[in-house]
């Protein structure tokens, strides 16, 4: 009991990069970095996580804005979700980010919270929230898969003992626009496609993200392959204006004429991962952009789906996000 | 009880115009002292443990190490206050610490005060509980089919009973079979009201300070000090005389601050134990756990009509599931049933309705305290029986009309009655005849009415007293002083008091203040609770405040050489009505009236009438000098792909008698109106059940996962205040706190059958549980726009009007 209360914490303020990384390495598990904090706090406050050092970001500038390169863009891991959903640059050639960014939780926290906290933000499972022994947390049963389990939210693909779902509003459309992140750590730099970066609880319960310890993502880079092509993307959740997804479709789609000539199509808080369509991609390849394309490819989006107690309305509201995104 | 005729609307200057609250740029600046701003010298914090288990039996409880720590002055359990307490005197269940047996996850089992808030939570970790734990009950159901194999959330009160069961209300009024079975069209209904919180801004709070000679202040964040005063002077054996609680502005109520609670007979026991104050601040899940929200229910209407749409029979059956304790229960028990008789006539009626105990918190009053979750079921039933007659639901409800100055067939005395009113407003507000059954498929409107108290003519304690005083004093620099008991909450109650002293003695606003909220100089108020504090206070003010401005007018007449009742007090000057050239400042008039009777002050109160209900066990129970009426329209777009709901607008007409204030009155409409709309929408208490490890344990005890609107998701309002001008109410006033809340919900649900034919008899109308219903209307074929009532597209009335929209 006794949650509500944020426990006292080493409070670290590196002012570099370097620094950063150097302190990450050595606190390792019992460091914690520090961004926007609207993920952090909230752990910290439930008494889920205790960790010895916090240390806070806030300093380094280096990780803040938005820069234009000569084959995209590139966003510091710090950049606040406001900034991205009102920059003219992402909004006139990746507009499915921006609009991505502008339905993350509320006004205020949009304003404090990071694409970087947004992306590496862990899940919403509220068993594993409130700090029981489930497999995530190191222990050996899942409770939100038992038979009467409260689990509206959780997995319809994926599950690997544990169900729970990616969180991220961002993650789906940087997915969807074939983005990467640059990590780095003190003994050097490493480049993920975004859609490797998120971790299958079949890989590694315990991480959300491929990020070890003493790793941080500096940025995000995002190629100009989809500059230009159709956008959509829709969340839909028990609150408008404050929530995180029941299920959210990402789509980027090229075509000449009415024929598609390729897309990407990514479904959130359906899986533990963004979930990438590839089968619906390459099926809707060469169709017409009309209501049979969408509707084949509704269908093909929830084969294989497996529901548990409470979150059946899952498929076919994933089906008609699919859908809405195709016919556009 | 009406002392005074009433002013008609000419003769008032100030009352029925828009001002300011007296504490809004306090409140907006910052300035406002709330119960956690105020820090007392060596003032202690306390912490409570509570019960990590839904039922469990106290074995032993082990203090020894946490009173060892360092910095701690100070633990108590269950064994240091051995006194049960309870809002409603037949029933006190509860005791500040649990003694032996807890009841529901967050139970209070231990408390420490330390030197700071740290220290008294890490105090916690050395206080050690054994417990056996128990099976719990969850489900109401459950409950009521307990046979005693295992232990009862409570004691039976008589041998052999169910312990579980807090109150069984059976009443019927007419013959309720025979009517129905003589009846046209009968429909039934099973409906499921998810319970909800208050989600207040502001915590519970309270500190307690005992002087080491004797005399004990409690500050809490309360809506009923004087309950307050009462019950802690019971269970903590001290004389009342020798206790003050002050009660500090409040952020927020709505019902659950309406009772004690276990943090503030634990601020008064630890600083007698530690000699020091001692502040305690509820954690927002804490307040989670005391809780005392809306009770789940679980309802079947059967009701009746004949061809013509004339209601004939209503049978209700109802179980609450209540919590761990009794709370309000016994009154929410009948209010279930006792609030349903209007505003329809009916010829029959009965209500069978039924609260038992589960190992969950405790539920009790939240704003339509007893009848929002029936008043939803009852609003449902009234459009399908509107349906089944081919009626517009607007024309059902006018041909049921009850009328004024009647009594309801339970017997509660009507007076005055603007529904009629309500529904014409929002009918053409809304431009109901152009859109109902009109609108493209996904898009609908709804209509709901209702009624609510305005006070009860019974206090929660038996006694003759008034139910409302109020004190004031008239200085000789202009200045009017009032000291008020009531409970501000942020309803605009001192704000309220300050609008009658300065009406009535004729001083500028700004001239009179308030001082409240404190048992050792205000008379008693009962609190802020049943919508009573405009209707009982306001009549006391006007009680206080004519008597006063009697005195001055006879002072000014004397001087003059006039009649007293020619003299005016109006805009901090008094003058001669024939000749109002002829004036003095009021200050002059006040110090004339202070020369001629001594130093000014005065008494006022209010008591209820006593002899306007039925005659029988529970017939008091429900009786209001007045009721208020509402009529909702609310206008809905349901996306059938993904169960999304949004509710684009709610016209709103509320009969408050006279808005004493109309931007108050707006302000609580709207209130009212976002309240029903969240629990309409996304509200749900959920707790987690036997097969998930932590059973009873509150699964969002946070306000991330427990949804309520944000300002981005509420719809627009629109107010429509109707003034049917009481009379016995305050220049004609009646509620509207809570009354205007009722009709949200079961509006929404209406629209959203108008836009799509789906029946919502089950909350929240979330994406998830939309969706289940739009798939089995969908299996069955029922997905659809449902028929216009008569088979005619468009009403004769809104042909002429459509035509000239579409021109427009």
């Amino acid at each position: 009991m006794m949650k509500d209360m944020i426990p006292g914490f080493e409070l670290i303020q590196p002012t570099s990069i370097e620094g950063a990384l150097n302190l990450l390495e050595e606190y390792g598990e019992n460091g914690w970095a520090l961004a926007g904090g609207m993920d952090s706090l909230g752990w910290f406050k439930n008494r889920g996580k205790r960790p010895e050092a916090v240390i806070d970001l806030e300093g380094l500038d280096a990780l803040k804005g938005i820069d234009e390169t000569a084959d995209g863009i590139e966003i510091g891991a710090l950049t606040t979700l406001t900034e991205i959903e009102l920059n003219p640059l992402i909004r006139e050639r990746f507009w499915l980010l921006a609009e991505a960014a502008s339905k993350v939780a509320s006004p205020q926290i949009r304003n404090a919270g990071t694409l970087g906290g947004n992306l590496c933000q862990d899940t919403r499972c509220w068993y594993y929230r409130y700090g029981v022994s489930c497999y995530r947390a190191g222990g050996n049963t899942c409770y939100a898969a038992a038979p009467e389990a409260l689990n509206r939210e959780h997995a319809i693909f994926g599950a690997s003992r544990c169900v729970a779902v990616s969180p991220s509003d961002t993650a789906t459309a940087l997915v969807a626009l074939d983005a990467e992140m640059v990590v780095r750590n003190s003994s050097g730099e490493r480049v993920i496609k975004a859609e490797n970066f998120f971790m299958e609880p079949a890989v590694d319960i315990m991480r959300m993200t491929v990020l070890d310890p003493e790793d941080l993502l500096i940025k995000v880079r995002i190629p100009n392959t989809w500059t230009g092509a159709d956008f959509y993307f829709e969340k839909v959740s028990d609150r408008g204006s404050w929530d995180f997804p029941l299920v959210s479709v990402a789509l980027a789609i090229k075509s000449t004429g009415d024929r598609i000539d390729d897309a990407r199509i990514v479904c959130g808080a359906v899986q533990c991962i963004p979930r990438r369509l590839r089968n619906v991609e390459a099926m809707i390849r060469g169709q017409g952009r009309d209501e049979d394309t969408a509707a084949q490819a509704g269908a093909m989006a929830i084969q294989g789906a497996k529901v548990l107690n409470y979150n059946h309305f899952k498929i076919p509201l994933m089906e008609n996000l699919v859908k809405r995104a195709v016919r556009g | 009880m009406i002392r005074k005729p009433h002013k008609d609307k000419s003769d008032l200057t100030l009352i029925g115009t828009p001002m300011r609250k007296i504490e809004g740029l306090d409140k907006a600046t910052g300035r406002a002292l709330f119960t956690d701003d105020i820090v007392l010298p060596g003032m202690l914090h306390g912490k409570i443990l509570r019960s990590p288990h839904p039922h469990a039996r106290i074995v032993a409880i082990d203090v020894s190490e946490a009173e060892a720590l360092e910095g701690v002055h100070a633990v108590i359990t269950g064994g240091d206050i051995p006194i049960k307490y309870g809002i409603i005197p037949w029933t006190a269940d509860e005791y500040p610490l649990c003694i032996d047996r807890v009841r529901y996850i967050g139970d209070a089992v231990a408390a420490v005060a330390a030197v700071d808030e740290d220290l008294a939570i890490r105090a916690l970790e050395f206080i050690h509980v054994e417990y056996e734990e128990l099976p719990a009950f969850l489900d109401p159901y459950e409950s009521l089919a307990a046979d005693g194999s295992t232990p009862y959330v409570h004691e039976p009160k008589k041998e052999g009973g169910n312990g579980n069961v807090t109150k069984q209300v059976c009443l019927e009024f007419g013959e309720v079979d025979d009517v129905m079975a003589g009846s046209d069209i009968v429909v039934e209904g099973e409906y499921f009201f998810e319970g909800s919180t208050h989600a207040a801004i502001e915590p519970h709070c309270a500190i307690g300070l005992w002087d080491g000679v004797g005399k004990l202040t409690v500050w809490s964040a309360t809506q009923v000090p004087h309950y307050l005063h009462r019950e802690l002077a019971r269970v903590l054996e001290l004389d009342p005389a020798r206790i003050r609680v002050i009660q500090p502005l409040v952020g927020g109520a709505f019902g659950g601050k309406s009772e004690p609670f276990d943090l503030e007979f634990c601020v008064a026991k630890l600083s007698m134990l530690a000699a020091r104050p001692v502040k305690i601040l509820y954690t927002r899940e804490e307040v989670f756990y005391a809780h005392r929200g809306r009770h789940p229910f679980h309802m079947n209407y059967r009701m009746g009509c004949t061809e013509e749409g004339k209601l004939t029979s209503v049978n209700a059956e109802i179980v609450l599931d209540g919590g761990a304790y009794a709370s309000f229960g016994l009154v929410t028990t009948y209010y279930a049933g006792q609030l349903l008789c209007a505003p329809y006539s009916m010829s029959a009626y009965r209500f069978d309705s039924t609260r038992v105990y589960t190992n969950k918190p405790a539920c009790g009053p939240k704003r339509g305290h007893g009848s929002v979750q029936p008043r939803f079921a009852f609003e449902v039933q009234i459009d399908k029986l509107a349906e089944r007659v081919d009626l517009d639901p607007f024309e059902f409800r006018r041909r049921n009309f009850i009328g004024s100055n009647t009594r309801t067939v339970n017997q509660l005395r009507i007076t005055s009655n603007g529904f009629l009113e309500c529904l014409e407003s929002v009918e053409r507000a809304s431009r109901w005849r152009r859109k109902f059954r009109q609108l493209p498929f996904g898009r609908g409107v709804g209509v709901a009415g209702s009624t609510y108290i305005s006070g009860t003519n019974y206090p929660i304690y038996p006694n003759d007293m008034p139910h409302s005083g109020v004190q004031m004093q008239v200085d000789r620099s202009g200045r009017v002083s009032v000291f008020s008991g009531a409970s501000e909450i942020g309803q605009g109650c001192d704000s309220m008091v300050a609008y009658i002293a300065a009406e009535e003695l004729g001083v500028p606003l700004e001239y009179v203040r308030v001082l409240r909220g404190d048992t050792d100089f205000t008379p008693v108020d009962l609190g802020a609770y049943s919508s009573r504090v405009t209707f009982m206070l306001g009549n006391a003010a006007i009680d206080a405040a004519t008597k006063l401005r009697e005195m001055v007018q006879q002072a000014v007449a004397g001087e003059w050489k006039i009649e007293a009742n020619e003299v005016l007090l109006a805009g901090g000057i008094a003058m001669w009505a024939s000749d109002t050239e002829r004036q003095m400042p009021i200050r002059e008039a006040f110090n004339l009236a202070e020369a001629r009777f001594g130093t000014l002050g005065a008494t006022g109160w209010y008591n209820t009438p006593k002899d306007v209900h039925g005659d029988y066990r529970g017939g008091t129970i429900g009786a209001s000098p007045a009721y208020s009426f509402t009529a909702h329209v609310a206008e809905v777009e349901v996306d059938v792909e993904t169960g999304v709901v949004e509710v684009e607008k709610i016209w709103v007409a509320h009969d408050c008698g006279r808005a004493l204030n109309p931007v108050l009155v707006e302000g609580q409409m709207e209130g009212s109106a976002y309240m029903g709309f969240g629990e309409a929408l996304m509200e749900e208490q959920i707790f987690k059940s036997p097969e998930q490890g932590r059973a009873g344990l509150h699964n969002a005890p946070s306000l991330l996962d427990y949804r309520i609107p944000t300002s981005l998701d509420t719809p627009e309002f629109e107010s429509l205040i109707v003034e049917s001008i009481d009379p016995e109410g305050p220049y004609g006033a009646k509620e509207a706190g809570e009354g205007p809340l009722h009709p949200s919900i079961p509006a929404i649900a209406n629209a959203i059958y108008d836009a799509i034919g789906v029946r919502m008899d089950k909350l929240p109308f979330s994406p998830p549980n939309m969706w289940r219903a739009i798939e089995e209307a969908r299996e069955v074929g029922a997905l659809g726009k449902p028929a216009f009532p008569g088979g005619l597209p468009v009403t004769p009335e809104a042909a002429p009007a459509r035509s000239m929209s579409s021109g427009s």
